[in-house]
């Protein structure tokens, strides 16, 4: 089954002991600020089962942000967005990498509170959350480019110095 | 501005002014902390310092009000960023005002946001930001002192702190930091958080047997 990824900050979603101001099966709020919805849809994006386009997502999404850094990410199994009655369709992604933005680009739709806090509880309880180091992200971003996945043009001009620079140190 | 003025005013809690001073906790200038920053960034001779305190002179009225000017716009930075939602590798109103404030003011303004993450005043969250900008700054723009405050910041009881803190580490990538994230590791109570900090630790040592090739 193929995967979601919502990009998210770890530390929202660390699993800590049992917090005395929340009821059975609730949920702390802190994790809902990375599921910023926009006209009640929320962006993310499709990984394939064996996780083979996982780094060129990576690679797209963070070459899209103001500087280098680390990313973080829940990974869901997709199947779990019918159990909790969320629609999810294929929209065109803003990314520097067509591929991403054409194939694996995906809207959740609809989106009630309610949706938000049963996905968040799904992430939580059986997502993965991982994080990509800021020297790995300078990898990723400089492979995608060298392969011509990022379009050169259109990644942050803040990142593009970074990645041409570290280029030119190694040649 | 210099920091034995600073440490004196801090010292004396002066600054604080009245209304304030009874809620910030005096910082202990003998713990190494302010003193020990100061050294290390400004005498490149003593690469660690020595960890004695500094026996600066008295402050000034002038230095007292800037310092005071100072912390009360920081805080306010700090107050502001409450409400807004940072996300990493995103630049805000936050980030670029803080970044501003260390480049114009150097040491001293470190100094104070130390403090206002010792306090946690405004929460992890806003904590955690600025670290993680402290952290991406310039190498060479008072690197010991950044150093002291990430190191310091990873015993910090909130955990977005602490996460704040290994980012930092990370983005320096100075291998000194190693024996504060093993601690860090053994102390640390969280699984991705510990998981986090095991990465930067194997990041570190990488760097290290780098310096030592």
């Amino acid at each position: 089954m193929p995967f979601l990824l919502r990009a998210i900050r770890k530390n929202r979603w660390y699993e800590k002991p049992a917090e005395p101001f929340l009821a059975s099966g609730d949920v702390p709020a802190d994790p809902l600020a990375d599921l910023r919805t926009d006209g009640n849809c929320l962006s993310v994006f499709c990984i394939d089962e064996d996780k083979a386009n996982l780094e060129r997502v990576l690679a797209a999404y963070a070459s899209n942000r103001d500087i280098i850094a680390n990313l973080d990410y829940a990974l869901i199994d997709a199947q779990l967005l019918e159990k909790i009655g969320i629609t999810c369709i294929k929209t065109v992604g803003q990314l520097p990498d067509q591929a991403v933005n054409n194939s694996w680009h995906r809207d959740l739709t609809g989106l009630s509170g309610l949706n938000l806090v049963a996905l968040a509880k799904e992430i939580l309880t059986k997502g993965e959350k991982l994080r990509v180091s800021q020297p790995r992200v300078v990898e990723l971003i400089r492979t995608a480019v060298d392969s011509g996945h990022l379009d050169a043009n259109r990644i942050t001009p803040g990142i593009r110095e970074k990645i041409k620079a570290g280029k030119a140190e190694a040649s | 501005m210099n920091p034995d003025v600073v440490q004196t005013a801090l010292q004396s809690g002066a600054w604080f002014g009245s209304d304030s001073g009874a809620a910030i906790p005096a910082i202990d200038l003998h713990s190494h902390q302010f003193p020990v920053w100061a050294r290390r960034d400004n005498d490149p001779q003593t690469a660690r310092g020595d960890g004695a305190p500094f026996e600066g002179p008295e402050s000034s009225t002038a230095d007292q009000k800037r310092i005071k000017s100072l912390f009360e716009h920081l805080d306010s930075t700090f107050e502001r960023g409450r409400d807004m939602r940072f996300e990493d590798g995103m630049e805000s109103e936050f980030s670029r005002e803080l970044v501003r404030l260390v480049e114009l003011h150097g040491i001293v303004a470190l100094a104070i946001i130390g403090r206002l993450i010792a306090d946690q005043r405004s929460g992890g969250e806003v904590a955690g930001e600025a670290l993680r900008w402290l952290g991406r700054m310039e190498q060479s723009q008072f690197h010991w002192a950044r150093m002291r405050l990430f190191e310091e910041s990873l015993c910090s009881p909130s955990p977005a702190v602490r996460d704040g803190a290994i980012l930092a580490l990370a983005s320096l990538n100075d291998p000194h930091a190693i024996p504060y994230i093993r601690g860090a590791v053994q102390q640390e109570t969280i699984r991705e958080l510990r998981e986090d900090m095991e990465q930067v630790l194997a990041q570190l040592q990488d760097a290290e047997s780098c310096l030592s090739c």
